[in-house]
């Protein structure tokens, strides 16, 4: 079992989650539950490093858009970096890039998402 | 209430039980005694302007509460609500019909009372034949059993069941309520199941590109969310039908779409009918859901699961649950990974809506325009129509946002289903797609959203008259109906502040009127859209050339 880690850090007013693990049903549930809190401490600029996911399922696919509807609601942004290239892969052949703000940088991630209008 | 039984109050105490908070009906004489009882419970009347509307707004509320239940009186009320009993039945739909009789002493001397057919056992008789069950509460000391009975049948079967109460038993005394024990019948046979999910896990695990066809009775026994589970477990693309649309979310990385035999796009019929392993779940191949019977499906590579059985090829294993099959079978197959198991064709977000100024609104952009302004806290109710043939294309991301009544057709279905829906789910918005024809059929039911306070949405598609049988068959003036000024009827209706009524013609006026739907979220917005020239849907014109050919066949 290669459980999911989450360490969080505050950058620029961005909340930066670096990811490490599978995200697949178990990941993918941690994942979301550490967005929502993020969330619901009104912390609306959000940033998700992948660098340390080297699974991905459509499980953990479908909380990334999960997590992006719900920052949309509340007129916050999401951005998600690192994405190592089965990841990558999984994404673009599900079409979801199109709706995922997409960096490669941790680092032009957080400045996105310190731009980025709430 | 306190612990004087009788017969209404035990019934009501069952009902609240099994979470029903709202009632739906008409008042009668014969059920006056019984609906004094309902104001003083926990249950809250909703009066409806007719008992075929109050089985519609039932049946709404059943799909989306697990139960629903409607009263009505006597005769009158009791075969009037006759139609939504039947598209209950037809569609499993559990609604419990609570109908006020004459008093006992009346039928057993056999007088000639008003709302009487020809005899006093004529409504339960029809009644047994579109029920799980059905029973007269003639005795208030078997009746509690005989509420329970037809209780425990209605949830375990998802079909209506049917209670005849004479008004001089309502307030009969009878025993408490003890424990409810639900049906023992729907349970699966432990060594079948156990025999059989190995045989389909090992199908699965040698299939190359295996399937899963979401169908209708997932969503009538609340499996959803296992099923779900299911798809993310094992990483096998799904299909959905027109009748299970929304069972899942559409916005998931193993949707392929929605599966309608030749109906269907052609990437998901392929996906659909090349698996090699097709895994069909609940699904009902009824006429409007395969195309017209236009499937192609190969039954040697597929696994049919459903009404308490598993079909494998040509044999099959009996006593067999939906839900039981579903959760032995998750952890007993090997996972796949996205990479290799994945739907044909990658995502196509909405498309944002741009009016082209000063142009007449058609039925492509009208849904266009619809579709993408639908979010995720609406509940979209399409009508048997142009609406139901239109709806298959509408990107519906979250599960159970969509509610059709797709096999029994019953036009007039959506307006007083919406009714069900909004109370069922206060948190969210029914909008109703409706042709002007089906609205005609039931259109004074918007009084009782009004008058609940439901913020729903109504858009009238007004395609002058009935376009679905102009489309099906040669046209004649039997398909016309009177032009109704439908954008003025909210405000004949009721409180003028709570309705918005717009009439657009023009792709500006819709996008203007959409904007003004979605913004005013705590009032009910109605739109009439006005076709020109009986324009219709892609969808509905496929359909109608289907109906045509198998015609002259």
């Amino acid at each position: 079992m290669n459980e999911v880690k989450i360490e969080h850090r505050n950058e620029r007013g961005v909340s930066v989650g670096r990811i490490a693990g599978r995200l697949d049903m178990q990941g993918a549930a941690v994942m979301e539950t550490y967005a929502q809190q993020r969330l619901s401490a009104g912390e609306l600029r959000l940033v998700l490093d992948l660098a340390g996911v080297d699974y991905i399922s459509s499980a953990g696919l479908r909380s990334l858009l999960v997590v992006a509807k719900k920052v949309q609601v509340l007129n916050g942004c999401l951005v998600v970096c690192g994405l190592m290239p089965m990841v990558l892969n999984v994404i673009n052949i599900s079409g979801f890039q199109q709706l995922l703000k997409i960096c490669v940088t941790a680092e032009e991630a957080v400045a996105a998402a310190a731009s980025l209008p709430e | 209430m306190n612990e004087n039984y009788t017969v209404s109050r035990y019934l009501i105490s069952r009902l609240h039980h099994i979470g029903i908070k709202h009632l739906f009906g008409v008042p009668g004489d014969y059920n006056l005694d019984f609906l004094d009882e309902v104001l003083a419970s926990p249950i809250r009347w909703v009066g409806n302007c007719n008992e075929l509307n109050a089985g519609y707004a039932a049946d709404g509320y059943a799909r989306l509460n697990g139960v629903g239940a409607a009263v009505v009186t006597y005769g009158v009320g009791g075969l009037s609500i006759l139609n939504a009993v039947a598209g209950a039945f037809a569609e499993h739909v559990p609604v419990i019909i609570i109908n006020g009789a004459p008093p006992a002493r009346r039928r057993e001397s056999g007088a000639m009372v008003h709302h009487l057919v020809s005899n006093y056992y004529l409504q339960l008789d029809i009644y047994r034949k579109i029920t799980a069950d059905a029973a007269l509460l003639a005795d208030p000391k078997t009746a509690p059993d005989e509420i329970d009975r037809v209780i425990r049948n209605c949830l375990a079967l998802k079909l209506p069941g049917y209670l005849e109460l004479p008004a001089d038993i309502t307030r009969a005394p009878c025993r408490a309520p003890g424990e409810f024990l639900p049906a023992a019948s729907l349970t699966s046979n432990q060594e079948s199941l156990t025999e059989c999910v190995a045989e389909v896990a090992e199908m699965l695990n040698k299939a190359k590109n295996p399937v899963i066809l979401a169908g209708v009775e997932l969503l009538r026994f609340g499996l959803g969310k296992e099923t779900l589970s299911l798809v993310e477990t094992i990483e096998v693309p799904f299909a959905t039908m027109l009748s299970s649309k929304s069972v899942l979310p559409e916005l998931h990385p193993q949707f392929v779409g929605i599966y309608q035999g030749g109906w269907s796009k052609e990437l998901v019929r392929r996906q659909v009918e090349d698996s090699d392993c097709l895994l069909s779940l609940g699904a009902w191949m009824t006429d409007l859901d395969t195309g017209l019977f236009s499937i192609n499906l190969d039954a040697r590579r597929m696994i049919s699961v459903g009404n308490g059985q598993v079909r494998i090829g040509c044999h099959f294993y009996h006593e067999i649950q939906l839900r039981d099959f579903i959760r032995e079978l998750a952890p007993a197959v090997q996972p796949r990974s996205y990479q290799a198991s994945h739907p044909a064709g990658a995502y196509h977000p909405k498309q944002h809506f741009v009016p082209v100024p000063g142009c007449g609104l058609t039925a492509l952009r009208l849904y266009e325009c619809l579709n993408y302004h639908l979010d995720d806290q609406m509940i979209l109710i399409a009508e048997p129509g142009d609406a139901f043939c239109a709806a298959p294309e509408f990107n519906i991301e979250e599960a159970e946002n969509f509610i059709v009544q797709a096999y029994y057709c019953s036009i007039g279905f959506c307006t007083p289903a919406a009714l069900g829906i909004a109370l069922a789910r206060p948190g969210k918005r029914p909008f109703v797609l409706s042709g002007d024809g089906a609205f005609q059929m039931t259109a004074q039911e918007v009084s009782t959203l009004i008058r609940e306070r439901c913020p729903a949405v109504i858009v009238i598609i007004n395609n002058d008259g009935y376009l679905i049988e102009r489309k099906l068959h040669q046209d004649g003036a039997y398909n016309d109906i009177q032009m109704w000024h439908y954008a003025k009827l909210p405000a004949v209706f009721g409180d003028e502040s709570f309705v918005i009524g717009l009439r657009v013609t023009t792709e500006e006026e819709l996008e203007q009127a959409m904007r003004t739907a979605v913004s005013t979220k705590d009032k009910l917005v109605f739109i009439e859209a006005s076709l020109p020239n009986r324009d219709c849907s892609a969808g509905l014109d496929r359909v109608g050339q289907a109906f045509r050919q198998a015609q002259k066949k």
